[in-house]
């Protein structure tokens, strides 16, 4: 029976599946976007950030309805092994992600309507331009993006670090339950 | 310089300096791009009996004025694959026939140069009469498609990601042209 919402031992199916799109979509965005930021102008470049900015645009709506589930649902609770040190932390990770993972499309936006490149969306629709073209404001919200991105990678090395060591060392589920289909072990190791 | 049928140079108009008059718009991935000429000259003449009515215009645009705000791409706007300004400074416009609407508009027939091609193309524009507190205005706009000009050569051929349609709009207000700016101006 596929569960749709979390419950107190594992994530639900829309929590698994919004979590491993969107890692999917940021791998693939700091790669297409490294490479696009290095080419020279030229129809390549134009395709790769076409691309990088309708696929950030997606994470931002994506991310946008993660939140909204977040907050409608309730938390898989942390393995009771954990000090209350370490929960905050992870909780702050957590959080971290929301406010990087709305903010770095948002940057990238405004970088784009700043310098008189309104974004489209698969070729589809238009966003509309967030700020009037602005060379100053282009290289605030273009800096801006980058830091967040480099902010946003030492997270996740954090996060993965954090979940492979609570696998594969101290052994509980926290891995398994953001891996749809997989049971693993339930409820005993959590504070009820 | 001017078509022998300009008249009496009391009878042509000039526009009013202006940056932001002369607009293109392209698109790219779908979504707009705006840019403008910063450098052009114009000169509307008419007929010596019926000074509201236009016989003749011409324009002149700089094409390496162009300016999207990304100086990247003005550069390479003005390079061999675009409008090529070294080999050919000049886009102009010059008139053969103009028809009177009505109701102050106009419909224009002439001769556009781009880069090295001349196509025949027709203009719709609105010529606003002065008033006592305001000069008389010329407003239009067309479509054309760069590809008939050569505009985007190479890899730029390709208009799936930088389109074929390029709208031209135009806003200007006139002014006299006195003596010494008779002709059109070389930039």
């Amino acid at each position: 029976m596929v569960m749709l919402r979390n419950s107190p031992e594992r994530y639900g199916i829309i929590s698994q599946t919004l979590h491993w799109i969107i890692v999917v979509f940021v791998s693939i965005q700091f790669v297409v976007g490294s490479i696009a930021a290095d080419l020279p102008l030229g129809m390549q470049r134009l395709i790769l950030l076409s691309r990088h900015k309708s696929i950030g645009m997606t994470i931002f709506i994506l991310m946008i309805l993660r939140l909204l589930w977040r907050l409608s649902n309730q938390v898989p609770l942390l393995p009771a092994g954990m000090s209350s040190h370490e929960q905050r932390l992870a909780r702050l990770i957590h959080w971290l992600f929301y406010i990087l993972l709305l903010c770095i499309p948002v940057a990238g936006w405004i970088n784009s309507s700043a310098s008189n490149l309104t974004v489209s969306w698969f070729g589809i629709f238009n966003w509309p331009d967030l700020v009037e073209p602005d060379k100053y404001i282009a290289t605030i919200a273009k800096g801006t993006h980058k830091i967040l991105v480099w902010t946003l990678l030492a997270i996740i090395s954090l996060h993965t670090m954090a979940a492979l060591r609570h696998h594969f060392i101290l052994k509980n589920n926290i891995l398994i339950r953001m891996i749809p289909g997989f049971k693993g072990k339930t409820g005993k190791e959590t504070i009820l | 310089m001017l078509a022998g049928n300009t008249g009496a140079a009391s009878t042509c108009r000039k526009p009013v300096p202006d940056p932001a008059a002369m607009v293109f718009i392209s698109t790219q991935a779908g979504a707009p791009l705006e840019g403008t000429f910063h450098d052009f000259d114009a000169e509307i003449c008419f007929d010596p009996e019926y000074p509201d009515t236009p016989v003749h215009i011409e324009v002149r645009v700089a094409t390496s004025s162009v300016d999207t705000m990304l100086p990247e791409l003005d550069d390479a706007l003005r390079g061999p694959d675009f409008f090529d300004s070294a080999k050919w400074p000049y886009a102009t416009y010059s008139s053969d026939r103009i028809q009177a609407l009505g109701n102050n508009q106009y419909l224009i027939s002439g001769r556009l140069t781009l880069r090295d091609v001349t196509r025949t193309i027709e203009v719709p524009f609105v010529l606003k009469p002065s008033t006592v507190s305001d000069l008389s205005r010329l407003e239009g706009n067309t479509t054309i498609k760069r590809l008939d000009y050569d505009v985007g050569q190479g890899e730029w051929h390709d208009t799936r990601w930088v389109g074929n349609d390029v709208v031209l709009r135009f806003s200007v207000k006139l002014k006299p042209a006195d003596n010494k700016n008779q002709g059109l101006h070389n930039y």
